[in-house]
């Protein structure tokens, strides 16, 4: 397995490191407290060599001390006698340590002494005023005095005579070679240097050289001068560890020194071995983890292979449950999850062939669908899909459709609005409009927009069903079209129930008009006769005639149009001479024109026309003209045949008709607006008439008229040109 | 010589001679005669009248124009007649509003007798 071999060698460097490095920080730090501890204790060592050489010569010059108050008591020389000079010698001798003995009298003169190494005579000797008896009560103090370069230790005590009373002073001096052999005593090793040093600073004795012969400086004060008595000092280019200790009995240190590097050297010897148990045990960590790793990654290479098959499609795959602790939880995991996958895996596989039944299933079903004509778009509205009821309908065969677009089945000439954007907008949308199939046939569509949209709503394209409704159209105009015709029919009625009402009404006044003259007349002739003259008389009785011709008029044309408007009138054409037709019906119209210029022209020319239209266009047009215009004025009455068709032509200069009146003027009983002639002598009647007799023989009535500047009517009629066949 | 006057208008010549001479050939009324709505007030203006026949049809103010002018900006309280050729509801209610006697025109006799009634009892006596 490479793998795994490959996480153990991670595993080894990484400890292998980490082990390398706790080692040489570990050694380093020993190194570091080890040379600390070493110098603390090295220290120790040489305060305590030196504490215990300074109780030593402190314990020699004690002694010396004891022998001399011994001297001091003995007889001859505590009382001064000559004879002392003798003891001293003898004394002298025996102690082999002492140089010299003197002994002083009460007043600090000399009085006795004696030397091992010259003569000495007390007289010559110098006083000792500091030795007088009073000024030193208690006994002079050890010193140390110099001479020349040689340092000795003077060492005094009080001769009492009798015993308690100060007689003088017996003072010893021994050279210091003593103390530099009690130094050497006391040392061990051969580093270790030694020496006493004087208050000054001076080397008083020294371990290596028997005698001081000259007087060297030695820095004590920097010894001394901290927590405890040892530094370490430069001294002739090396350093040295220097500790001192104080004599109790001279002020003087004792000194011991030796060199620095001998002691770390020591130390760190013993840094060496540590180092190496460091090693072997790094070593030993790295091995064992080497094992350990490769033991532990051992049970996980069955689930790493099965790792590896599953990740290659096998989901069948299942690994032992060998091992123990987290790495079987481990296997029982992946077992688990491998066992769902599987799962997971067969579920999508059958709703994956679910899936592909159901859209094959709705492909065959969209695909067998005749009617309607379904298809997908993309996004852009090219065609997609294509199903038979689209080849049907849009008569394109299916390779041929699809990467058209939808549009260019639209008919170009009357295209329905494109319902795409809407569908964008909306999600669906409806339109109706001609769309043109193959062979350039229109048919009325119905499209229904569906836009699509995928999972996440970003569209992609439309479905659109598309359906034929030519015929169904057809049939609803048709439908609406009978509706539209009944209900004009039904307002056609009504209007010609309303105008037969207003008829009635309006009939009904203007006959009651002229009766009521002619029943006036009556009355007055009636109840007055007798008062009235004659030709009063015939006056009313004018009246009387008339009125009821008026009536008799109006009745007629009444009756004219009743007869007109319920169809009963036929064109009947004979043959009639132009120009004696129209002169007949002026004759005839008589007292109407009476007051007016008539100027007739008509051609002497013999058609075929209705004769009753005739009598109706040319009476009713001049009488008309003759209401509306003026007394005196002119009325221009002319008849022509143009081509096969009859053109009677009234004018007049009377009051005119505003243009906005020039349809109103031929309903029944409409009149011009025009204040000046409302109550002009008419019925309203005429002009419906003429309308609707000349319409009756397919001709056509026109007026052009302003208020003011008269009126010519028109009549425009077709004629038989050969009347004899008629 | 007459001691009332009347007022008759009428666009209708036949119909003025008739009233005139029905109503001048027993009484001693004088008859001043307008031919349309307008002439009937400017004749008003010119003279006092006792009594006024419009007819309700004329050209340029009909009759109960005419009357209402006459009521309200001449302040006539006399008898007015209203004379139209046929009577019905629309023209009873404007007649009722402005006091107006109606009387169709073909009853020439009512009218006679409207007109006497109204100028009978108090005239000055010639």
């Amino acid at each position: 397995m490479i793998r795994d071999s490959r996480i153990v060698r991670r595993l080894v460097a990484v400890t292998l490191a980490a082990g390398l490095l706790t080692g040489i920080i570990g050694v380093l730090l020993v190194q570091v407290l080890e040379r600390r501890d070493h110098r603390e204790a090295v220290t120790d060592q040489m305060i305590g060599l030196a504490e215990r050489t300074a109780t030593s010569i402190d314990g020699r010059i004690d002694a010396l001390g004891s022998q001399l108050r011994l001297l001091s008591s003995t007889p001859g020389v505590a009382d001064l006698s000559p004879e002392a000079s003798t003891q001293l010698a003898i004394a002298l001798r025996a102690t082999q340590t002492l140089d010299s003995l003197t002994l002083y009298d009460g007043d600090g003169r000399a009085a006795a002494a004696a030397s091992s190494s010259r003569l000495l005579r007390p007289p010559d000797l110098p006083g000792r005023d500091d030795l007088s008896v009073g000024t030193a009560p208690s006994g002079p103090p050890a010193r140390i005095i110099w001479e020349g370069v040689v340092p000795s230790v003077e060492l005094g005590t009080l001769v009492e005579d009798p015993p308690g009373t100060p007689a003088g002073t017996l003072v010893g001096i021994a050279p210091l070679v003593v103390l530099a052999h009690e130094v050497t005593a006391h040392l061990d090793g051969p580093s270790v240097n030694a020496l006493v040093v004087g208050e000054d600073g001076s080397v008083i004795a020294h371990r290596e050289l028997d005698r001081v012969l000259e007087r060297r400086p030695f820095a004590i004060d920097e010894v001394v001068d901290g927590d405890r008595p040892a530094t370490v000092l430069e001294i002739d280019g090396e350093r040295m560890l220097v500790a001192a200790a104080p004599l109790r009995t001279v002020p003087a240190w004792v000194v011991v020194q030796r060199p620095e590097d001998g002691f770390l050297a020591a130390a760190d010897a013993g840094t060496g071995e540590v180092t190496s148990v460091f090693l072997a045990v790094v070593i030993a960590i790295v091995a064992a983890v080497t094992i350990a790793g490769s033991r532990m990654l051992q049970p996980l290479r069955p689930l790493a292979d099965a790792v590896e098959r599953i990740g290659g499609g096998d989901t069948s795959v299942r690994t032992d449950l060998g091992g123990v602790g987290e790495v079987e939880v481990l296997a029982q995991g992946f077992n688990q999850m491998a066992e769902r996958l599987e799962r997971r895996r067969r579920e999508l596989e059958h709703a994956e062939r679910e899936a592909r039944e159901s859209e094959e299933r709705l492909r065959l079903m969209v695909e067998g669908v005749e009617d309607y004509a379904i298809l997908l778009l993309d996004l852009d509205g090219t065609i997609l899909t294509w199903n038979t009821g689209a080849r049907r309908l849009l008569g394109h065969a299916t390779d041929e459709a699809i990467g058209r677009r939808l549009t260019a089945s639209f008919d170009p000439t009357d295209p329905p609005a494109d319902p795409l954007p809407l569908a964008v907008q909306q999600g669906r949308a409806e339109e109706e409009g001609w769309c043109r199939r193959a062979d350039g046939d229109r048919f009325w569509a119905h499209i229904v927009v569906t836009a699509l949209q995928d999972d996440v709503g970003d569209p992609y394209g439309y479905a659109v069903i598309l359906h034929d409704l030519t015929t169904r159209r057809a049939a609803q105009h048709a439908t609406e079209e009978a509706l539209r015709r009944e209900r004009e029919a039904a307002a056609e009625l009504r209007r010609a129930n309303e105008l037969k009402d207003e008829f009635l009404a309006i009939a009904t006044h203007e006959i009651r008009t002229p009766l009521s003259a002619i029943l006036g007349s009556g009355h007055v002739l009636w109840s007055d006769w007798e008062h009235l003259g004659d030709a009063e008389r015939r006056e009313l009785v004018e009246i009387v005639d008339r009125h009821a011709q008026d009536m008799g008029f109006i009745v007629d044309r009444l009756l004219d149009f009743t007869r007109l408007q319920a169809g009963r009138v036929r064109v009947n054409r004979v043959p009639i001479a132009l120009d004696e037709e129209m002169h007949r019906h002026v004759e005839l119209l008589g007292p109407q024109l009476d007051g007016h210029r008539l100027d007739v022209t008509a051609e002497s020319v013999t058609v075929g026309v209705d004769r009753a239209l005739m009598r109706h266009v040319v009476t009713n047009l001049l009488s008309n003209a003759a209401k509306f215009s003026p007394t005196g004025s002119t009325i221009a009455l002319a008849a022509s045949v143009v081509g096969d068709r009859l053109v009677i032509r009234v004018a007049d200069e009377g009051v005119g008709i505003a243009p906005e009146e020039h349809q109103l003027i031929f309903e029944l009983f409409r009149r011009s607006s025009n204040d000046a002639v409302v109550n002009a002598r008419g019925t309203g009647v005429g002009l419906a008439i003429v309308k609707r007799y000349v319409e009756l023989a397919e001709g056509s009535i026109t007026v052009e008229s302003a208020p003011g500047e008269g009126a010519t009517f028109t009549v425009d009629v077709p004629v038989a040109l050969d009347p004899d066949d008629d | 010589m007459s001691d009332r006057t009347i007022l008759l208008a009428d666009d209708e010549p036949d119909i003025r001679l008739l009233v005139r001479t029905h109503l001048t050939r027993h009484e001693p009324w004088e008859v001043l005669e307008a031919e349309d709505g307008a002439r009937a007030i400017a004749v008003y203006a010119e003279r006092t009248f006792d009594l006024v026949i419009l007819d309700q049809r004329m050209p340029q103010l009909n009759g109960t124009e005419v009357a209402r002018a006459l009521r309200e900006d001449h302040a006539f309280d006399g008898p007015i007649v209203l004379f139209s050729a046929y009577i019905d509801a629309e023209v009873e209610d404007i007649a009722s509003d402005l006091g107006l006697i109606a009387v169709e025109k073909s009853n020439m006799r009512q009218l006679r007798e409207v007109v006497r009634e109204h100028l009978a009892g108090d005239p000055p006596t010639p």
